[in-house]
């Protein structure tokens, strides 16, 4: 070890590495944690994608809608990932937080970029967990748009990991493999120049190397114990915060859910509900007798009565309600397909223009040609055997398969060709 | 070239197209008097983990390195385990906490009293971590 000169500062940062020296931070462990992290921030990214181009297609774009539970999967899978990736980005941090007093902070331009990068990257990593979580639990305590923001920043993470992982890829080859990282005995190997910036302190004189003696002389446990400790207590704690979750759309992991913003088949009906009718202000004309559905095709356009609509042939469907915000449950739905009713107005084929009762964001949307021609989308009046629930949009609402909760129209109005 | 330096340049070739899409995201959908509130946030989470958080847990870590020289190194190392997966299950419960003293939106949103939940995980983490350490001093002995 060599006996550096650095001034006050310098010497100050030293004794904070120091205190923070641990067996466990190791190029290697940063390599273990950061690629289930990228991996992890990859799923979340593309699922993310899926969720907001289905909500808002590009010209052009078109969405399976096989299987049913599609974005059942992709949406339960971005939140419970995105849930797992708490403990693990704080893991990352933990591992490679002494790197933060580094001194000289930067030693070229590109080390400027570098830390620019990195700081970015951290930075939008913890807000967007942050907020992605709070959001599942309906908490919005930020001064800004939700959910352009969460699309943003996404777009900055895999951007910012990308260049992160070419800074650092010379380090992540070399501590990849088990087999070049450990001796013999299992030991993980010296961090040799040129292999990683996480390397043993060098020793200092003077004040500064009595007080890091003293740091060093501190008790500290031994290093495949403490190695092991780290890796046991982020693998369980992610696994923890997964599974005390993700029952809220995983029936398996149902009777374990117990910190889910949401429960399997729990609410009216046995199914959750995000807008009430009373939060929507449609109680007076959903439950008027003389409601009608229009439907508005090219050629011409029916008035729908509810004794109307039960006259016509009845489908059963069994499909999710999966929301954006994580949670789904199966059901069992019972309605008019769509495609009949636009066939009666010459609209087969045809995007439709669906319309609610209920005002504000998302009380007209659009169904697209491949859901509206699906033989499972249905105008539903019944839901797990019973007339539905005003909750659940009675007198009718839409159900389609593979699209998420929120565009599962309630209350509707009038499904029209544009 | 070697594949590693042909990797790296499309990776920062990537990187910066990712970086502008996500530019042109932000100015096409957040307004501009957000943004300040955006960049709050970003710089407050950083300053939260790396001026408060890690501290704390570095503080934490050298207070249990001196019980564990007096006492046993493995029985430290359990109790470090639970209160990761404890503080780990803290900040999922937290927004849930926080939400419920807000109100919830209707009886199907918030389904759990997660004060409740969240001190029953740890009396059941603390049981837990009691009978390891137990049986690790049995073994011992």
């Amino acid at each position: 070890m060599q006996t550096e000169r650095r001034g006050g500062v310098g010497s100050t940062l030293l004794l904070v590495r120091s205190a923070l020296a641990s067996p466990a931070r190791h190029p290697r462990t940063a390599v273990v944690i950061g690629r289930l992290l990228g991996l992890g921030f990859l799923v979340c990214f593309g699922t993310g994608l899926f969720s907001h181009f289905v909500q808002d297609p590009l010209p052009g774009m078109a969405f399976p809608t096989r299987p049913v539970a599609l974005y059942r999967i992709t949406q339960g899978v971005h939140v419970v990932v995105g849930t797992a990736l708490i403990p693990l980005l704080l893991a990352k941090l933990w591992t490679v937080y002494p790197l933060l007093f580094q001194w000289p902070p930067v030693k070229s331009l590109g080390g400027v970029l570098e830390r620019a990068m990195i700081a970015l990257l951290v930075a939008a990593s913890l807000v967007e967990l942050a907020t992605g979580l709070a959001n599942t639990y309906q908490w919005y305590p930020w001064p800004f748009r939700f959910r352009e923001t969460h699309f943003a920043l996404a777009w900055a993470i895999v951007g910012a990991l990308a260049i992160h992982i070419a800074v650092k890829l010379p380090v992540i080859v070399r501590w990849w493999r088990r087999g070049r990282s450990v001796d013999a005995a299992g030991a993980l190997l010296p961090v040799r120049e040129g292999e990683g910036d996480l390397r043993p302190e060098p020793t200092a004189s003077g004040v500064t190397g009595f007080l890091q003696r003293r740091l060093d002389g501190a008790p500290v446990p031994p290093p495949a114990l403490s190695r092991r400790s780290v890796l046991a207590a982020t693998g369980l704690a992610t696994a923890a915060v997964v599974v005390t979750t993700a029952g809220e759309t995983l029936p398996a992991l149902a009777p374990l859910n117990v910190l889910a913003p949401r429960r399997l088949r729990y609410g009216p009906q046995g199914l959750p509900i995000n807008r009430t009718a009373a939060e929507a202000k449609v109680q007076r004309s959903a439950l008027d007798p003389a409601w009608r559905l229009t439907v508005r095709g090219p050629e011409r356009s029916v008035d729908l009565s509810l004794a109307d609509l039960r006259a016509m042939a009845q489908t059963d469907a069994g499909l999710p309600i999966a929301c954006v915000e994580g949670w789904s449950t199966q059901a069992a739905w019972r309605g008019v397909p769509v495609r009949d009713l636009a066939a009666l107005v010459g609209a087969t084929g045809r995007e439709l223009l669906v319309r609610s009762f209920a005002r504000g964001a998302y009380s007209s949307t659009i169904l697209q040609r491949e859901f509206a021609d699906d033989p499972l989308t249905l105008v539903a009046l019944e839901l797990n055997g019973e007339v539905l629930h005003v909750d659940h949009g009675y007198p009718a609402r839409l159900i389609s398969p593979a699209r998420p909760g929120v565009l599962q129209t309630k209350w509707l109005r009038s499904l029209e060709v544009r | 070239m070697t594949a590693v330096r042909v990797a790296r340049v499309a990776l920062v070739a990537v990187g910066v197209v990712l970086l502008g899409v996500a530019a042109f995201a932000l100015a096409a959908g957040v307004p501009v008097r957000q943004w300040s509130g955006i960049l709050l946030w970003l710089a407050g989470a950083v300053v939260l983990h790396d001026a408060v958080f890690a501290p704390l847990v570095l503080l934490g870590t050298r207070l249990l390195r001196r019980i564990g020289r007096r006492t046993s190194w493995a029985a430290v190392a359990v109790v470090q385990v639970a209160l990761v997966i404890g503080g780990a299950l803290t900040a999922i419960a937290f927004p849930g906490i926080r939400s419920q003293q807000l109100g919830a939106r209707n009886p199907s949103v918030l389904v759990f009293d997660y004060g409740l939940q969240l001190a029953l995980a740890w009396i059941a983490l603390g049981v837990v971590t009691a009978v390891v350490v137990l049986v690790l001093s049995r073994r011992r002995a």
